[in-house]
Order: structure tokens, then C-alpha cells, then sequence
């Protein structure tokens, strides 16, 4: 009668990515920071190391909003776009980014695709901010999906730690309630070292110590073969099914 | 008490009814009822009554008599242009109210009995005594030359070969006569191809008055004849027609064929009699078998 | 006292009535949107069973006459609601316990996805409907019969245009039982739901399906509220069918007009042929005779508890 096709696309990526890297970010990964000084910042957009596009934010007092998202997926339409057009001058309507107050957070995160990082510029052109080592007081918060055992890494200076996610029905039922699990990331150390996650729960870093996080699966997940697609239009074989 | 208590399907026509149906049926087959020669049948303003077609007869062109052999002189070859219709035919279910019966048929109408009232008009057609006196010869000659018959003459009493047609002597009109007779008789069933049919029959003829006896009685013989081996035939009725068809239904609705047979109840202690002349109606109990 | 008199007994007439019964099909289809969800049926049906009662009222009574579904396939278009992972508390607000920075939600598909899929309902549903009506006789004019045109032509042509005197049942009340819907229902259902849920999801990983079915919660219970069913399936598919489909007062309009206008029980050729058609007597041309054929007026028909009787006239 109508058609029996799914009308909306999957994002694959977020059950197929196995390296989450603070430094090149991908979907359910994020970086923050928070700009004390008022004023306009230019934020370069990085893909896979290229720069391509650049976008500006302000920092103001007046403004309470305590958050910023910007999408460096969504706000980069065009690859091809000269990186330095907007920034340092006159301002172009579609390169304004919204404000933040002082004692906000810009949270750069990524609605599509991978290989993501930012640098923010302030009004003199100097980079106050690299996504790719962050500083103290930065933040690095991710959900990690698929049950397995993790190896967490800081890169500047070795610290390692371990991450063990799982999905148990006894859990899944409470999912929808779970808190978010916080590590501080000191020099050579994280705190704790190793915990215990339940697939989709929040998990922040926060930075004590200049770092890049990496994370990645201790050992690669046994080969999983979906179940066939079984056309469900044959609902003859329902019952069949039912009882394999 | 209800009509298929001893049924499936019951049908009766009213004696009214009943005449209607032998009107339409002496319009729509006349030469049911209407007998005569050939000539006659190419010269019907010769005949005794003219004959009350159904427009459908012209248009189909179905003939308003049977043609029969003239009526043979004997020791000749020759023979008389004749007709005779049936010119009333009325119907009297029992108790028999419609017309008097004469004293010879025994009234009154007995149970199960129906009565019929006929009028039977018929005429000889005679030649005319001059073309006896004057034009026979001729006549003859012609004859002969054309049907390539043996030479013959009436002073010389011959022998009719076998299978010779007669020959119809030429009349400029018939010598008519009516009749009146009445019958008695029944309705019975009959097997005609396998089918059931309802078919009246007589058992008894009277003309009235007709002298002398002998003559009455010929006559009684010969209309009686006339009606058991032509008329009456002629007029038996599909018993399932009786039931108008209900159970045919129909075909461009429902093209699978019927499933239900019809045949008359066979006669028991229920069911005395079947076909029933009673209240003056025909009565019929018909069995309706789901096959 | 009328010419002609005929009585069909009850069993003749029920005899009558399953020529008619037998040749009843009818089949429909319909879509909708119901705001959470769309829905169709595809159905087609025949009769079967039911008992006649002639009443002394001079009504006729059709009791539990089946409607057997030979095909009733309802359709449900269903969107599933969002998958999303994140939008956990990034930074909580540690003077009200609420939150100030959190994560931004990534939904799984790009849009809503929907689903669809067909219970299949023609061998698990009974239905049933009884009639009580009224004998009523027509006079059917064949509307290609040309103005003019005689009886015996009429009959003669292919397919016939003689007319018909025609008797129907007039349907005055139709009470039915429309849909009784056997309890297997419901495994049907859950069945049709993981189906399409595979269809949806079975290219993922096993942790991604169990993941999504954590979020979601047990698929079957999510679209049994998305549908609103509620504790009784049997009773939300029967008020879809009935009442937002209006299956029922389709049927009954199908069952009353056929047989008040389209399946007569009896038709009774106008004129009647008494003879058939006989040879010619006299030799030559026709070969045969025209059958004869009588009038038949003022046709009426009535019934007792007994028997159905029918009285005319001879024209």
C-alpha cells in the first residue's frame, strides 16, 4: 500500500568508529572551553587537517547564555571556501557565530563525520585555543556506544587508563537516567584509571594538564555479522522465525 | 392450513385464469385450433370464422391453420375443399359453475372433473353445378396434364391407385355450420423427452340435439377424436411451468445452473390428487429436489 | 380470487435464497491518516451459512449468515520516534542541582524513519450478520431493449431482453457482529513489528539493535502505545476497521443494495412462455412455431410463517 522503505538515512558513523580522539572529532565527541575575555574570536574549522572554513563568536558580559554549540560539521557547507574570509573583517552575516557570556562554555561538536578541529583566534589574531592539545580547564566529554573494553590515553605525556563499557538489561532499563562519569586528567595521570561505563553514558575529561585524549578499543570487537534481513512483508514465515 | 404442507412448491390456476391462458393460446397457435385445405388456407375469407391472430403470428409468419387433405369423393380422384376450427373452447373446473352440462354427460360435474364447453364451425366447400355440368372436362384435362396422371374418365368407375393425391375440386365458398359440444374429462401427467407435463384428456363428448343419433354419435366420435389426438396434446404445459420457473433463476446473474429438480408429488394419502380440479381451480404439488 | 396462486415452501425458499448467497463477493480497499499513524485495508469476502425463517409477520428473517473474509489485510505506516544518544550533563550547576552545559543530542537516523507492515487478518477474524426484510417484486426492464421491440424478439436475443418480473428481499434491519477476532491477534502483531523492526535495523550489530531496543524500550511496546492499543488489541483493530474505516457500513450498504435491487430470489420472464416453441405442421417455412407465451399483471408477493406466496393476474 504505501512503501515499505525507511525514509531516513542512518548514521552509520556512530556504530563504526572505534578511535575517539580529542584532537579529531567525530560525532558524540566534543571539546570545550571557556573564554574569559570579552570580545569577538575567529574560530578556523579544520577537516582532516585542511583548514576551510572560519567562523566568529563573541564573547560578551551582557550576555548570560552559559553555552555555545557550534557544529563544525554544519557551519563548513563548502570546502573550497578561502580560509581566511570573515575573520579580521568587516563581518559577513553568514560567518557571525552567536554570543556567550564570560562564564560560558563554547562547546565545538560535530553532527557528521570525523576528522574535526578547531582554532580560535581572538580579535588580534592570536590562537588562544587549539583543539588538537588542549589546556587546563578545557573539557572533553564523549559517549562511548559499543560495550567493549577501552584503552584511554593522553598523548602529550603517556598517561593511560582503562575504560570498560557494557549493556546489561538489568542496566538498559535505567539508561535513560544514568549519571555522567567524570575523569580529571592530571600530569601522567588520569583520576580514576579505570572505570566502568554503561554503553551511551556521558563521560568528561577534565583537562588539569595540557593533553590530547585518545581513545580506543583495547582489542579489536569479535567480527559481528548482523542478523540477514528478512523481508517482513513474508509474515508466513512469522511464526517460524518466532520459534528459531 | 398452508399450501406446501404436503409440498415444496404449490401452483393453481383459477378456471378464470385458466381460459385466459387458452385465449392467448388460440391467438398465438392458431393452427392448434383452425383445420383446412390448402385452398382454403390461400383463400381464408372462405373460412367459417375468421381466425383472432397475435400480430407475432404475421410477423414470424407462423400459419393460422394446419393444412389437411380435402375431403375425398369416393371412387374419384378427386375431393372437397373443407374447414373446421375451434371456435370456443371455455374450461369449467369442478364444482362446475360456469355453463350447464347436458342430462347425457351426467351432471353435475363430477369431483376432480373438469367440464369444456366447445364450439366447432366447419363447411364443405361445394363446386359450383355449372362447373359440375360444364367445366369438369376440362378440369380434368388440366389435371391430368399437369400431375401426368393416367388418363381417367367419370363414367368409368376405376380404382384409385394407392397414395394419389386428391385433387381439391374449386369452391367459391364452404357450406358452414356450428356446432355445440361439451366434454367432460381431467388433467393427468405425462413424460414427454424425459419432462413432466400436465396434459387435459377427455372421457366423454356430447353434441347437443343433433339428429338423427347416429349422426350425433359420428360426430361425437370424430370431434372427440379431433381433441384427444390433436388439440389436447397440443395444449400440455411443462409442469414446471406451472411454478413460473421459480427455481430457474436467472442465467445472466447467476450462470452456474440450477441445482433444484422438479417433478410432481407422487400421490399418497396427502396428497389424493395430483394434478387437484377442485374449487374450481387446477391444482398442482410439486416436489423441489436440491441435487 | 387471483388466476394464478403459487407457494414456495421455507426449505424451497431457503433453497432459493443460497443461489443467491453463493454469488455474493464484494472487496474494497481504503487508506488513512490517524495522526500517529496511517492505516489501509485490503479486503475481499463472500457469505456462507446463515438460516431462513419465513415469520408470520410477513417478514423473512436471515439469521447468522457468515461473512468469510477470503482476504482482509490491514496495513499500519508507523513513525518510530528518536533514537538519540547524548544530551547528558556536561557541567552541573552545583548551587541547584540542575545543569548548565550539556551535551548536544545525536539522533541516530536523520529523520524520523517509519516503518510499515500488513497484518493479515482474513483467517482469524469471523464475522457475522443477520437480515430481516420484507419481499418485495420489481419489474425489470432490460434498458437495451429497444422501444418497440416484441416479446419473442426480445427473448430471442443474446443475452435476452425479455422483461422480468423480479423478487427481492428488502432488507429493513441488518444487525451484525462484524469483526470477532481470534486472540492469536496479538502474536500476530508482535511478529509484524520485529519483522519490520529487522527490516529497519538488521544491517546493524547486534550491541547497535541492542542499544536501540534500550533506548527505545521493547519495540512492540513502544509502537502499542505509539498505536494507543492499549490492554485490548482485538478491540482497537475492530474500531479501526469499524469506526474509523467504516467497514461495517460499507458491508451492510453492499449486503442491503444487493439484495434489494441486484440478486432478485426469483425472476419470472414477462410473458410467460406456457408452450415451447413446436414444429411446424404445414410444410415450408417457419420449420417451427413461436412459443406461446401469457401476460402476467399485478404480481404480488407476501409470506407467512409457512410459506411464500405469490399471486397474479393473466393479462
Amino acid at each position: 500500500m504505501w512503501g515499505n522503505k525507511m525514509h531516513s538515512k542512518v548514521h552509520l558513523q556512530l556504530f563504526n568508529t572505534s578511535i575517539f580522539d580529542s584532537g579529531s572529532l567525530s560525532m558524540t565527541t566534543m571539546v570545550l572551553r571557556q573564554f574569559h575575555a570579552s570580545g569577538r574570536y575567529c574560530v578556523t574549522i579544520f577537516e582532516n587537517g585542511r583548514a576551510y572554513k572560519n567562523v566568529e563568536f563573541d564573547v560578551d558580559e551582557k550576555v548570560e547564555k552559559m553555552q555555545l554549540d557550534i557544529d563544525l560539521a554544519r557551519t563548513a557547507p563548502d570546502h573550497r571556501r578561502h580560509p581566511d574570509c570573515c575573520c579580521h573583517e568587516k563581518a559577513k552575516k553568514k560567518c557571525l557565530a552567536h554570543s556567550v557570556s564570560p562564564k560560558g562554555y563554547v562547546l565545538f561538536h560535530v553532527s557528521s563525520g570525523k576528522g574535526y578541529s578547531v582554532k580560535v583566534a581572538d580579535k588580534e589574531g592570536k590562537t588562544v585555543f587549539d583543539s588538537a592539545r588542549l589546556e587546563s580547564g578545557d573539557l572533553f566529554a564523549l559517549s562511548l556506544l559499543e560495550p567493549a573494553a577501552y584503552v584511554m590515553t593522553n598523548t602529550v605525556d603517556s598517561a593511560s587508563g582503562e575504560i570498560h563499557v557494557s549493556l546489561s538489561p538489568e542496566v538498559a532499563k535505567s539508561l535513560k537516567t544514568l549519571e555522567t562519569c567524570f575523569i580529571e586528567v592530571t600530569p601522567k595521570k588520569f583520576e580514576p584509571s579505570q572505570v566502568k561505563l554503561v554503553s551511551s553514558q556521558g563521560l568528561v575529561f577534565r583537562m588539569k594538564t595540557p593533553g590530547r585524549i585518545v581513545i580506543k578499543k583495547a582489542t579489536p570487537s569479535p567480527k559481528e555479522t548482523a542478523r540477514p534481513l528478512t523481508h517482513w512483508q513474508n509474515l508466513q514465515g512469522a511464526a517460524s522465525l518466532k520459534q528459531r | 392450513m398452508a399450501y406446501t404442507d404436503n409440498c415444496d412448491i404449490y401452483a393453481s390456476f383459477h378456471e378464470e385464469g385458466f381460459n385466459r391462458i387458452v385465449d392467448h393460446i388460440r391467438r398465438q397457435r392458431p393452427s392448434l385450433f383452425n383445420y383446412a385445405t390448402a385452398a382454403v388456407a390461400k383463400n381464408p375469407q372462405l373460412l367459417c370464422k375468421a381466425i383472432n391472430v397475435h400480430p407475432i403470428i404475421n410477423i414470424r409468419n407462423n400459419p393460422h391453420l394446419t393444412i389437411v387433405d380435402p375431403l375425398p369423393i369416393p371412387g374419384t380422384r378427386f375431393g372437397v375443399n373443407f374447414a373446421a376450427q375451434l371456435t370456443e373452447f371455455k374450461i369449467d373446473f369442478h364444482p362446475g359453475d360456469e355453463f350447464p352440462l347436458p342430462p347425457e354427460l351426467g351432471p353435475p360435474l363430477k369431483a376432480q372433473r373438469l367440464a369444456i364447453k366447445l364450439s366447432v364451425c366447419a363447411g364443405i366447400g361445394c363446386p359450383p353445378k355449372d362447373f359440375i355440368d360444364h367445366d369438369m372436362a376440362s378440369f380434368e384435362n388440366l389435371e391430368l396434364s399437369t400431375n401426368r396422371m393416367p388418363a381417367m374418365s367419370l363414367t368409368h368407375v376405376e380404382e384409385v391407385p394407392p397414395r394419389t393425391p386428391i385433387i381439391a375440386l374449386p369452391t367459391r365458398k364452404l357450406n358452414c355450420f356450428c356446432l355445440d359440444a361439451y366434454a367432460i374429462g381431467g388433467m393427468r401427467r405425462t413424460v414427454f423427452n424425459g419432462k413432466e407435463y400436465l396434459e387435459p384428456f377427455i372421457d366423454g363428448i356430447e353434441i347437443v340435439d343433433l339428429k338423427p343419433a347416429g349422426l350425433e354419435n359420428s360426430l361425437e366420435c370424430y370431434i372427440g377424436l379431433m381433441l384427444k389426438l390433436g388439440i389436447l396434446p397440443g395444449l400440455k404445459i411443462l409442469l414446471q411451468s406451472f411454478s413460473l420457473n421459480l427455481t430457474e433463476g436467472a442465467t445472466d446473474l447467476f450462470p452456474t445452473p440450477t441445482n433444484i429438480v422438479i417433478s410432481a408429488m407422487p400421490i399418497s394419502a396427502s396428497v389424493p390428487n395430483n394434478p387437484a380440479i377442485e374449487n374450481d381451480q387446477l391444482k398442482a404439488f410439486i416436489k423441489a429436489e436440491v441435487i | 380470487m387471483a388466476h394464478l396462486t403459487i407457494g414456495a415452501s421455507e426449505n424451497t425458499f431457503k433453497a432459493l435464497f443460497e443461489k443467491i448467497r453463493d454469488n455474493f463477493h464484494f472487496a474494497n480497499s481504503d487508506s488513512g491518516d490517524f495522526g500517529p499513524f496511517s492505516a489501509g485495508y485490503v479486503l475481499e469476502a463472500h457469505l456462507e451459512g446463515g438460516t431462513i425463517d419465513l415469520r408470520a409477520d410477513n417478514t423473512v428473517q436471515i439469521k447468522e449468515l457468515d461473512i468469510k473474509w477470503d482476504r482482509l489485510d490491514l496495513s499500519l505506516g508507523i513513525d518510530i520516534p528518536e533514537i538519540c544518544v547524548g544530551g547528558f550533563c556536561i557541567i552541573p550547576n552545583i548551587f541547584t542541582g540542575g545543569c548548565l552545559v550539556r551535551a548536544p543530542r545525536v539522533c541516530i537516523f536523520s529523520a524520523d524513519p517509519d516503518i510499515s507492515f500488513t497484518l493479515p487478518l482474513g483467517g482469524i477474524i469471523t464475522s457475522e450478520i443477520s437480515v430481516t426484510g420484507s419481499l418485495v417484486t420489481k419489474y425489470n426492464i432490460k434498458p437495451a431493449r429497444p422501444a418497440g421491440m416484441n416479446d419473442w424478439d426480445a427473448q430471442d436475443m443474446d443475452p435476452s431482453l425479455a422483461n422480468h418480473w423480479q423478487l427481492f428481499i428488502d432488507p429493513q434491519f441488518l444487525d451484525v457482529d462484524l469483526f470477532d477476532i481470534a486472540d492469536i491477534v496479538g502474536d500476530l502483531l508482535d511478529n509484524a513489528i520485529n519483522f519490520a523492526v529487522d527490516n529497519l535495523l538488521g544491517f546493524l550489530p547486534g550491541w547497535a539493535r541492542d542499544l536501540i531496543k534500550a533506548i527505545l524500550g521493547a519495540f512492540v511496546d513502544v509502537i502499542r502505545a505509539i498505536l494507543d492499543i492499549g490492554d485490548d488489541l482485538q478491540e482497537w483493530i475492530s474500531d479501526l476497521l469499524n469506526v474509523s474505516f467504516g467497514i461495517t457500513d460499507f458491508i451492510l450498504q453492499v449486503i442491503a443494495d444487493d439484495l434489494a435491487s441486484k440478486f432478485p430470489l426469483v425472476e419470472i420472464e414477462d410473458p410467460f412462455p406456457v408452450l415451447e416453441a413446436a414444429a411446424n405442421p404445414n410444410p415450408g417455412v417457419p420449420s417451427m412455431l413461436i412459443p406461446v407465451k401469457i401476460p402476467i399483471r399485478d404480481l404480488k408477493v407476501f409470506n407467512n410463517d409457512r410459506e411464500m406466496i405469490l399471486e397474479a393476474n393473466v393479462g
